[in-house]
């Protein structure tokens, strides 16, 4: 860090929280963002770029970052890691077979990066409210999320359009980062 | 104030001549931030990037790389002009200081160069330039001042 972020981070009046959210396409990050910030979700379209969300929560300032997700800009994402206190990777769990092998292999690559290796991992397994969608279980079992062993991670089965398990993902994310960097304060 | 405790006298004095260093990098940055030359870097930076962008709630990819080029270049300005100015100057050392004084950070000099690293605060300042490229015209003079004035 540079001088001018170093006096960023200073500066701060608050306790903030850098979460960022990644997936692949179409798993639903942005309604994600959108719909926690009690936004209007009816009519999103898919990120080219990204989008940035400030709020409060349980006494932190959370600044999200959503970052697209299709593959031609996946080799971005790099640019937004640092800082990141916790990151939330986004699954469409009525995914076609075949995607599930790359949502693994980008997931554990992000894990392998530097920036990231201090960072909480909730990974939200979106759409259970369509019909076909597969269980948080089989999830974690489909991206081997039982070999993590570089990082605290949880899996919460959600749903973006009804809200089902936002709060309890969010929850976990939040107080798992406040114990690991706000308790020496 | 604290009195003054004689049998501290070594560590009364590193302090104190830590106090003069920092004072001394406060009073250069203060001048930085008046100076014509750091401006019109400033300046030709925002102008040369504010086309790249809109008001437009999702932010297109190419603001980042802008912005973080933008923080590097405040950030080598800064360090080689402290360095030109300061024999002593080092950034590492300072930044070390400055981790330990945070009551000492109150000043306007460091909301303006703290919010030079904050995004939202580089977006909007991109949107008033391109503004007043198109012709819709803002007094500039202000700019600067303006991030830190919430204080």
């Amino acid at each position: 860090m540079g001088l001018l972020t170093v006096l960023k981070k200073l500066k701060q009046k608050e306790k903030e929280i850098r979460l960022l959210i990644l997936g692949l396409d179409n798993a639903g990050k942005t309604t994600i963002l959108k719909r926690i910030n009690g936004e209007d979700i009816s009519s999103i379209s898919p990120t080219l770029g990204f989008n940035i969300k400030t709020l409060a929560y349980n006494g932190y300032k959370l600044n999200i970052w959503d970052v697209g997700g299709q593959k031609s800009i996946r080799s971005y994402w790099r640019n937004y890691f640092e800082q990141t206190d916790g990151l939330v990777w986004v699954v469409d769990s009525a995914d076609r077979p075949d995607r599930f092998a790359d949502c693994k292999l980008e997931l554990h690559g992000l894990l392998t990066e530097e920036r990231l290796s201090g960072a909480s991992l909730l990974i939200f397994a979106n759409k259970q409210d369509l019909p076909g969608a597969l269980s948080s279980e089989e999830i974690a079992e489909l991206l081997d999320l039982k070999t993590i062993q570089t990082h605290h991670w949880q899996i919460v089965g959600c749903s973006a359009v009804t809200g089902e398990n936002l709060l309890k993902g969010m929850d976990w994310v939040v107080t798992d980062i406040s114990k690991r960097i706000y308790m020496l304060d | 104030m604290e009195p003054q405790v004689d049998e501290d006298i070594d560590k009364g004095s590193k302090a104190s001549a830590d106090d003069i260093k920092f004072d001394a990098v406060v009073g250069e940055l203060e001048d930085m931030l008046m100076d014509p030359y750091f401006n019109e870097l400033h300046d030709s930076y925002l102008s040369k990037h504010c086309k790249e962008f809109t008001d437009d709630e999702e932010n297109k990819l190419v603001y980042t790389e802008i912005f973080q080029e933008y923080v590097k270049l405040v950030e080598r300005f800064i360090e080689k002009r402290l360095r030109a100015r300061l024999e002593w100057f080092s950034m590492a050392a300072f930044l070390q200081m400055i981790k330990g004084r945070k009551e000492s950070l109150e000043g306007d000099v460091f909301d303006v160069l703290g919010s030079l690293a904050d995004f939202d605060a580089f977006k909007d300042l991109m949107l008033s330039y391109k503004q007043e490229q198109e012709g819709t015209s803002i007094d500039l003079s202000g700019l600067l001042s303006v991030h830190g004035a919430g204080q």
